[in-house]
């Protein structure tokens, strides 16, 4: 896009943001004569509000009993009288224009004045505050983040009625131009994490951002790992909870989720309902998650290692079933698991994608498959649909690591058929030993378990009741490694 | 380039034939439960009670053959016959679920080193697995039929366990077994199995019958069932057990709810010499005489002397024909002196080989009655 | 690569994690006079075996760079053969305790296969994990201590009802020689005494503190672990290939039985992590001794050193721990954790005196 600044001459900076823009059927160009004064507006039709055009700002510059101005006075004029108050910006190049005007703006071009004024009269369609559909909970607030960066940063700040809550405001994108909100909490997060931040941000090259899964990659750093030190938030008071820790967050135009860097392995068992139930209700639900987490990953491949390489350890009455039902069955075990487990994916892929009219028949076919006529085909062993029901309950309660949570799944079955436990001991040894090398922005991923931090276990799988928790405040600061 | 090269290299590393491990399906394997063997003539018969995989399971009907199958094998060891299996049968043996060891009668009475040497040195047998010989031989044992629903393993164990609650026999694993066997001095005991038949429904019943004690590594002597409860004193593993006395113009039987038998050495005239204490908590559960009569505390002093006196006696009286007479230790008195006072017992020892007559003692039983029924005490 | 600093707590899992693998899966070399009241008691001389090897090691842990940092004073010729040596010593301890495990492995888990496969795994994924570096190391450590100390707390439970004092022999029944001579060739298993000497490059905290702690933890330990063993298992456990094996074989707690392939997984991430460790601090010496930072590939090129070491000493061992192996394991070790140090430290001495001695060199002295 063309540097070049305005200049006096209304129909010359006219033709230089219209050559930018282009011949788009929706660019409206409207002239008029402001006080006096030639002057011509620039906007997008459906990104604008027109009755506010209309009445907040054609009407008062239009009208008779309006103050007459001199060229090259008008804007002094409109802000200081006309528009007071009002959120009125000035930019002087016509690529600030032309970005203004694709984000909703109404921009206003005048004779005699070497700049544009930018009037925020969004009005574009914006899906409205719902409940978030990932990160359910029972006695917690019904709010979401939306669509919108400036309605999920209110609802944030709603939450957060602190002068320290800071916001920046970041272009990314090259033709997307997504405006990306840093938040943090003054005086909590750590500037040199905030440095880091801005700087993998800005050093980020990408041509469009869609989503918020966009930015993540540049934010979890250069280590390829399973584990991920960025975490996704769908829900404001999350967010709010986490800033008041010391992290960073950012909003994301056009996705209702909000990254939060540094995320714990221990955040992903934490939920909201956590914090507002009884401690020890609230320590028998996180251990629970944890255990359906460990069983979601290594249930599958543990069983198979066991039944094929270590049949010492299965009680005798379990083993008999699984003896007599193995028997019937003409694929090995590990190919049994690989593939029911396989077909669980299917379903759970197909019941994300598929409309929702339909999705009563998708649920029927995978029941009767899956559920009735593999076993009774002799297709599958029951025992094996057992497990398999087993892990696909549990990974349902670990939803945020379903990612890491299925690869680590089939690599055991095919670690677990092949070498037995060994391999799946050494496999899950490997796992444990990336988890604990990940250290986003210097504070270690599997803090504060490990290294032990001995305050932060207040706050871990074990939850200590509030007259505790707010004596005082803990933040990922105080986790970070010299 | 590295990380494709990386991606087929190490999958066909793991796929590749020979890289490996002997993977096996459960569906292949023949899951043992119990064993038996008998020495026969230039070697070892091993009888082997496996599950029939089709047979056993939550859906299916059981055939009229049952949910286990016997095998037998030759060899002119335990280990080589073991190794047959896999020839006769075509699948993997699984020792680890066996519950069960029997050796028969004529085995025991030989050295044992030869048959249970396969089981010292064989990793994938269970160390726990419950030992016991067999009235006659293990074949004879193994191979009946307990019902085609039950497996026969299972129903011997269970006998054998329910020595916990009747005081008739006891559970030996092997690791412990072996562990007094592989002693110069202590002597090892096992249980003797036998199978009656149920006239009603023509199938077998286990029947503990009493006691083996070994000499070394073959059988010294057998106890009977009511010389099982001063056994299980003299060792330490009472549980529950019931037993009679007679007390005047009564006959009570009493249940033993508690058993502590405590050893101590002392020294006697400058010799060892072994207090054994034996504290038994027991209720009343019948008192059998020509009325119903309410007791008061002297007759329940009564009958607990009486059965102190019995206990005492009985106890005593086994002591004596294992320890004193036939030479087996099964209070491991050489051991007990040996740990105590090792000084001393290798002085003893160098001077003379020692005896069971070197080691004398003294036993003192004490019975406390705890409950006598529902009836109340009468009052002096 | 760049090594964070780990702590003093992080530094004694680590080295308790590494040193007890070799004591789960020991296995009694086949000579008399050795019992199960003696093993008890010869802890007591490998603690004090081990103290004394350890003050060479103590005095190079002074310096804030180590071994290598204080050769490096003496000249750079040292500390580059200071690191060379160790490099080569923790190769070779990796290799011994791979040796060590894969017999157990291939005794206990997989009889009928060939293990050579899983050995290549095991060093594999042990090179993986060096890389990430020590921190990573040091809180996989952590974990895996709880979840040791965890097992042995079930298999105390669990076989507390079996214990039989009388399964227990009276102590030096042959004699002190046995109980001497085991408890130094238990001292030469412990390479994790010389990994002290590099320490204070990647270790926070009192070095000596956490050096005589773990010493004394892991000897009580032990001490605790062959109590149980003898008298559990008596005279059987000593016929036995791996007698704590044996001892979680029969282990029994309500319903949880035959739990001896679960705690063997434990022992396997035991073993990786132990591998990892001797990998990681043989690249750290090398990285100190040469000032350079070693990428990925150099420490699965260590990996790929160890498993060949791993093949020599296997085809030199006859049986279980022959000869061969026990004499490369105490040569490795006084050569690594005494000779070395000692050398080190002497030279130091000696080009810190001469260099007082020089005319200028030096404060000036009072003369009368």
């Amino acid at each position: 896009m063309s540097d070049a600044t305005f200049t006096p001459s209304v129909n010359q900076n006219l033709r230089a943001l219209t050559d930018l823009l282009g011949d788009s059927f929706d660019l409206i160009v409207r002239e008029l004569d402001a006080t006096g004064i030639k002057a011509c507006t620039v906007s997008f039709d459906g990104l604008c509000d027109e009755m506010k055009i209309t009445e907040a700002i054609l009407k008062p510059l239009t009208a008779k009993d309006a103050p007459k101005t001199r060229p090259g006075t008008l804007f002094e004029t409109i802000r200081e009288r006309l528009f007071k108050g009002t959120d009125v910006k000035t930019v002087y190049t016509a690529v600030d224009a032309a970005r203004a005007a694709l984000g909703g703006a109404l921009v206003l071009l005048a004779e005699g004045e070497a700049a544009a004024l930018v009037f925020s009269v969004q009005g574009y369609p914006r899906r409205a505050v719902g409940e978030p559909q990932s990160e359910q909970n029972e006695k917690g607030s019904q709010e979401g983040f939306c669509d919108n960066f400036k309605d999920n940063v209110s609802l944030l700040r709603r939450r957060l009625r602190t002068p320290a809550l800071a916001t920046e405001l970041l272009t990314m994108g090259e033709t997307t131009a997504t405006p990306v909100v840093l938040c943090w909490l003054r005086g909590r997060a750590d500037e040199a994490m905030l440095a880091q931040v801005r700087k993998r941000l800005r050093s980020a090259k990408l041509d469009a951002v869609l989503g918020a899964g966009y930015l993540r990659p540049f934010l979890d750093g250069r280590r390829p790992s399973l584990f991920k030190g960025t975490g996704v938030t769908e829900r404001p008071d999350t967010l709010a909870a986490m800033l008041t820790e010391g992290r960073v967050g950012i909003i994301v135009d056009g996705t209702p989720y909000a990254v939060v860097v540094p995320y714990l392995f221990i955040d992903h068992f934490h939920t909201v309902d956590d914090y507002l139930s009884g401690p020890f209700y609230a320590f028998f639900m996180r251990a629970l998650r944890v255990a359906c987490v460990v069983i979601a990953a290594t249930l599958p491949g543990f069983f198979v290692a066991v039944c094929v390489f270590h049949p010492e350890i299965i009680p005798a009455d379990i083993m008999f079933d699984i003896a007599e039902a193995e028997s019937k069955t003409p694929f090995p075990l590990m190919a049994e698991a690989l593939i029911i487990h396989l077909i669980y994916e299917v379903v759970r892929e197909a019941g994300l994608r598929m409309p929702v009219a339909i999705g009563h028949a998708v649920s029927i076919v995978g029941a009767l498959v899956i559920g009735d006529t593999a076993v009774t085909a002799g297709l599958i062993g029951a025992p094996m649909l057992i497990v398999v029901a087993l892990t696909a309950v549990c990974s349902s309660v670990g939803v945020r690591l379903h990612e890491t949570v299925s690869l680590i799944r089939f690599a055991l079955i095919l670690i677990g058929g092949l070498t037995g436990l060994y391999g799946v001991m050494l496999f899950s040894g490997l796992m444990l030993t990336d988890l604990c090398a990940v250290a986003p922005f210097g504070v270690p991923y599997s803090a504060p378990v490990s290294p032990f931090v001995g305050p932060a276990q207040r706050d871990t799988v074990w939850r200590a009741g509030w007259k505790k928790l707010g004596r005082s405040i803990l933040t990922v600061k105080e986790m970070k490694f010299e | 380039m590295k990380k494709l090269f990386s991606l087929i290299l190490i999958p066909t590393l793991i796929l590749l034939p020979g890289c490996g491990l002997h993977l096996t399906e459960l569906s292949d394997r023949l899951i043992i439960e119990a064993i038996g063997i008998d020495r026969t003539e230039g070697g070892f018969t091993v009888t082997v009670q496996a599950l029939d995989n089709l047979a056993v399971g939550i859906d299916e009907g059981v055939p009229e053959s049952g949910v286990t199958k016997c095998y037998t094998f030759y060899g002119t060891t335990v280990g080589e016959a073991f190794s047959r299996i896999g020839a006769q049968t075509g699948l993997s043996p699984l020792y680890s679920q066996a519950r069960l060891l029997l050796l028969g009668y004529p085995t025991a009475e030989q050295n044992l080193c030869e048959t249970l040497d396969f089981f010292l040195r064989e990793q994938n047998t269970r160390a726990d697995i419950a030992v016991a010989v067999a009235e006659h031989t293990a074949e004879e044992v193994v191979t009946a039929s307990f019902g085609k629903n039950r497996v026969g393993a299972s129903v011997l164990e269970d006998a054998l366990r329910s020595g916990e609650e009747n005081g008739a026999a006891l559970t030996v694993p092997l690791y412990a077994f072996m562990n007094l066997l592989l002693s110069e001095t202590d002597a090892a005991c096992c249980p003797l199995l036998g199978v009656r038949e149920n006239p009603l429904t023509g199938d077998s019943l286990a029947r503990p019958l009493g006691c083996v004690v070994f000499q070394g590594t073959k059988i010294g002597t057998t106890i009977t069932q009511s010389d099982m409860l001063p056994l299980l004193f003299l060792t330490d593993q009472t549980g529950n057990a019931d037993f009679t006395v007679n007390c005047g113009d009564t006959r009570c039987t009493l249940r033993l709810m508690r058993g502590k038998t405590k050893i101590r050495l002392a020294e006697k005239n400058g010799r060892p010499y072994f207090k054994i204490a034996i504290d038994a908590r027991c209720d009343i559960t019948e008192v059998v005489s020509a009325a119903f009569t309410p007791l008061d505390t002297r007759q329940v002093r009564a009958i607990a002397d009486a059965a102190s006196a019995f206990l005492t006696e009985t106890t005593a009286s086994l002591l004596d024909r294992c320890f004193y007479r036939e030479g087996c230790d099964l209070c491991r008195f050489y051991t007990r002196f040996h740990l105590r006072r090792p000084g001393a017992y290798r002085a003893m020892a160098a001077a003379s080989p020692l005896s069971p007559a070197d080691f004398p003692s003294e036993i003192e039983c004490s019975v406390t009655i705890r409950r006598t029924g529902k009836e109340i005490l009468r009052q002096d | 690569m760049k090594q964070e600093a780990i702590s003093g707590a992080q530094l004694f899992a680590v080295l308790f994690v590494s040193r007890i693998i070799g004591l789960f899966t020991f296995t009694v070399p086949q000579e008399t006079g050795f019992s199960a009241g003696d093993r008890v008691l010869f802890t007591l001389p490998f603690f004090l075996f081990c103290l004394l090897c350890a003050v060479p090691v103590f005095l190079t842990a002074k310096h804030p760079a180590g071994i290598v940092g204080l050769a490096g004073e003496v000249s750079p010729a040292l500390a580059k053969t200071a690191g060379t040596v160790l490099c080569g010593a923790f190769l070779c301890a990796a290799a011994l305790g791979v040796l060590r495990f894969e017999l157990f492995v291939s005794t206990v888990m997989f009889p009928e296969g060939d293990t050579l496969l899983l050995t290549a795994l095991l060093l594999a994924a042990a090179s993986a994990a060096a890389v990430h570096g020590m921190q990573s190391l040091g809180r996989t450590a952590s974990v895996l201590l709880a979840l040791l100390a965890a097992s042995m707390v079930f298999i105390l439970l669990a076989t507390a009802d079996r214990f039989d004092p009388l399964n227990l022999t009276p102590p030096l029944e042959s004699g002190v020689t046995p109980v001497l001579k085991n408890g130094f060739r238990s001292a030469c298993r412990t390479m994790e005494l010389t990994a002290l000497s590099i320490a204070p490059t990647f270790t926070k905290g009192n070095l000596r503190k956490t050096g005589v702690g773990w010493l004394a933890v892991f000897t009580l330990t032990a001490a605790a672990v062959f109590f149980v063993i003898g008298g559990v298992t008596g005279r059987y456990g000593e016929q036995q290939m791996f007698q704590l094996y044996t001892v979680t074989a029969i282990a029994r707690f309500g319903v949880f039985e035959r739990l001896d392939a679960i705690l063997t997984g434990l022992w396997i991430l035991g073993a990786f992590l132990q591998a990892a460790f001797f990998l990681r601090l043989a690249a750290t010496a090398v990285e100190q001794a040469f000032g350079k930072n070693l990428n990925a590939a150099p420490v699965f090129a260590g990996g790929g050193v160890v498993f060949a070491l791993f093949l020599l000493f296997s085809t030199l061992a006859a049986h279980t721990e022959g000869a061969a192996t026990l004499a490369a394991s105490e040569t490795v070790f006084l050569l690594a954790a005494v000779a070395l140090p000692g050398t080190v430290i002497l030279a130091h001495r000696i080009k810190k005196r001469s260099a007082d001695d020089i005319p200028g060199s030096a404060a000036p002295q009072c003369r009368s």
